[in-house]
């Protein structure tokens, strides 16, 4: 048997003539290229494998679609007061009820959106802000920078993550974009620790030994080389913290440090109900539901984005 | 262990150093003048001076600083500026229902999430796993005072079978405590439980597939005995560690199961306090909070290495 121009080179177990001779014959035209397949093709792909989380994803764009309109395409005022109608249930009128101010329930529900999904990323954009340098410094440089940096990171994690924002709250005064800086300062040591755990693994790798070998500036070897190699967990985590950060500001607005009135939230909705729980219960439900369908949400993504960007964190 | 107990400490003081400068920078980062903000705009000259000089603002910072310290070192947190009560008085004065919604909250935790944990373990990839993941990912998604406001919704309002308010001390009345304490209990325990399901099923999962537990199981050794005697032993260790250092998050979240469920304790003194400007309040109650963290994560650390002499040796020459 001899290897036949158009067919591939196969042993059969007894030793090819193509063996025996030592020749290796290769059809150019049966060889084919290793299909290129773009990253973010393989990542949709891959991504699209999770139903759960594709689903989630529907969702939260849904959600995100209803905070950007939620300004002009509210089924009604979401301000106006309406003294003929306080207290209602739901009906064909008020689909989710009236409040105790007779202002339409599901338009607040729908305006209340913005505040949450904007505390979610103002308050991870700045968690980010401030632990990716932090991180980047104290893993690369380690030394005093990373003792320093790692210890305050310590004290701050010391306090309990609400205590601190109501503090820094009751310090900065309530508001939606101060109880947003608390949130944001309440999860930055978390993103310390992880970039910094990200980069102590990456410093010694070979790739980044031979860039320093050949004269890569630190800035460059951060920016170009160590960060895309540390992108996935962090992406994961701020999707994580993007969930946290929605209880969070509920929570804030729940006490009455968050937004303040007239501006409607989810949390701050939960506080007014409280004080119809005989009167009107479907007052509670609603933004209740409406964080626990956001947050859970945003956690599957982030589930999926962790099952699809980085496995080996997936437990 | 000896060695292993000083570094440990010795790591604690930076960290409780910095703690004291946040809490002490607190009141100087206010806005304005801090005299103004407490007293209001309509105080007299006279008022805002015997403020400033009572809280040492007319000092330079240092000072102020190291008198601040000094006097915490001797226990003194300074005094109300509403009620002029000593600070740490009235802090220890509210602890008890904090303390005992901490604690029920913890146990509820455990008896949901151990079953569960061990049950999705055993059973990877049947419905019982589906069911407990399930459950820690909603109970990890739900925000608990909303959980809360429900539990009061059925079972005070619609039910009821409990009351919604009303707190006494358990020493006082037991049942009539228990009635009151045992939704808020449930609503904090949902978060911890979902947390300790998560670890339990993964550590365990990792313990199962060693070859001490295949040993043990080929030997003839009954199901369940290796599962008690040999795996939840050592996957308890990693849990542990999660529920200890998830007091953090505990006393978050009690701040806020207080206020839904009106109980007098350390989170709504905290709140009150915040919303009465009583600034030596809040500065005392996060100095306490804080400590009462970095306390527990200390002891969280030396059980651990005295469960796991490994981790001692490996810390200790870590550290």
């Amino acid at each position: 048997m001899s290897a036949q121009a158009g067919q591939p080179t196969q042993g059969d177990g007894r030793g090819s003539s193509a063996l025996r001779s030592s020749t290796l014959v290769i059809n150019p035209s049966a060889v084919q290229p290793a299909r290129y397949r773009s990253p973010w093709r393989d990542f949709v792909r891959r991504y699209a494998r999770h139903r759960l989380a594709v689903v989630a994803t529907v969702i939260v764009l849904v959600l995100a679609g209803v905070a950007v309109t939620a300004s002009f395409a509210t089924p009604y005022n979401p301000h106006k007061q309406d003294y003929g109608a306080l207290l209602q249930p739901p009906s064909a009128a008020h689909w989710l009820g009236t409040d105790d101010l007779g202002r339409d329930s599901l338009s607040r529900v729908m305006l209340g959106s913005q505040v949450s999904l904007a505390a979610g990323l103002v308050a991870v954009g700045l968690a980010l802000a401030l632990g990716l340098p932090l991180g980047l410094l104290a893993g690369f440089r380690r030394g005093w920078w990373d003792d320093v940096i790692m210890r305050i990171t310590d004290a701050f994690q010391s306090f309990p993550f609400l205590i601190l924002a109501l503090a820094i709250a009751a310090t900065l005064g309530p508001g939606a974009l101060n109880g947003m800086i608390a949130i944001g300062i309440g999860f930055t040591p978390g993103f310390i620790r992880l970039v910094r755990g990200q980069v102590l693994s990456q410093r010694e790798q070979e790739y980044v030994l031979a860039a320093r070998t050949v004269g890569v500036p630190d800035l460059r070897l951060l920016g170009i080389h160590i960060l895309p190699n540390i992108l996935a967990p962090i992406l994961v985590q701020a999707s994580l913290a993007v969930a946290a950060a929605i209880i969070a500001e509920a929570g804030l607005s729940y006490l009455g440090l968050g937004v303040q009135p007239p501006t409607p939230s989810w949390g701050s909705m939960l506080r007014i109900a409280q004080g119809y729980l005989t009167t009107a219960p479907w007052m509670a439900v609603w933004p209740g539901a409406a964080i626990f369908v956001a947050v859970l949400s945003i956690n599957l993504v982030g589930d999926g984005l962790r099952d699809v960007l980085d496995p080996r964190l997936r437990q | 262990m000896g060695a292993f107990l000083v570094r440990r400490l010795l790591l604690t003081i930076p960290i409780v150093f910095i703690v004291s400068v946040v809490v002490f920078s607190l009141l100087h980062f206010l806005p304005g003048d801090p005299a103004v903000l407490i007293l209001g705009q309509e105080a007299t000259p006279q008022a805002l001076a015997a403020l400033r000089a009572r809280l040492g603002l007319d000092q330079p910072l240092l000072v102020q600083y190291l008198r601040w310290l000094g006097n915490l070192l001797r226990g003194d947190l300074g005094r109300s500026l509403i009620t002029n009560q000593p600070v740490l008085e009235v802090i220890l004065s509210k602890m008890p229902p904090t303390l005992e919604l901490a604690i029920g909250a913890f146990l509820v935790s455990v008896l949901i999430s151990v079953p569960a944990g061990i049950v999705s373990a055993t059973r990877r990839g049947r419905l019982p796993d589906y069911l407990a993941t399930t459950f820690a990912f909603a109970g990890l998604s739900i925000p608990h005072f909303w959980l809360g406001i429900m539990l009061l919704l059925l079972f005070a309002v619609q039910l009821k079978w409990l009351p919604a308010s009303g707190y006494v001390p358990l020493w006082e009345n037991p049942t009539q405590n228990l009635k009151v304490m045992i939704l808020p209990m449930i609503a904090t325990g949902m978060r911890e439980s979902a947390i300790v399901t998560r670890q339990l099923r993964s550590s365990l999962l990792e313990v199962l597939g060693q070859d001490y537990i295949r040993t043990a199981l080929a030997k003839g050794l009954r199901e369940q005995v290796v599962l008690v005697g040999h795996a939840l032993k050592n996957a308890m260790i990693p849990v542990l560690t999660v529920s200890g250092l998830q007091i953090a998050g505990l006393l978050s979240g009690l701040v806020i199961t207080e206020q839904v469920f009106s109980i007098p304790g350390f989170g709504r003194l905290l709140v009150d306090s915040i919303f009465n400007r009583d600034f030596t309040m809040v500065q005392g109650g996060v100095l306490v909070a804080a400590l009462m963290v970095v306390t527990v994560n200390i002891l969280v650390d030396i059980l651990y290495a005295f469960l796991d002499p490994r981790i001692k040796l490996v810390t200790s020459e870590a550290v």
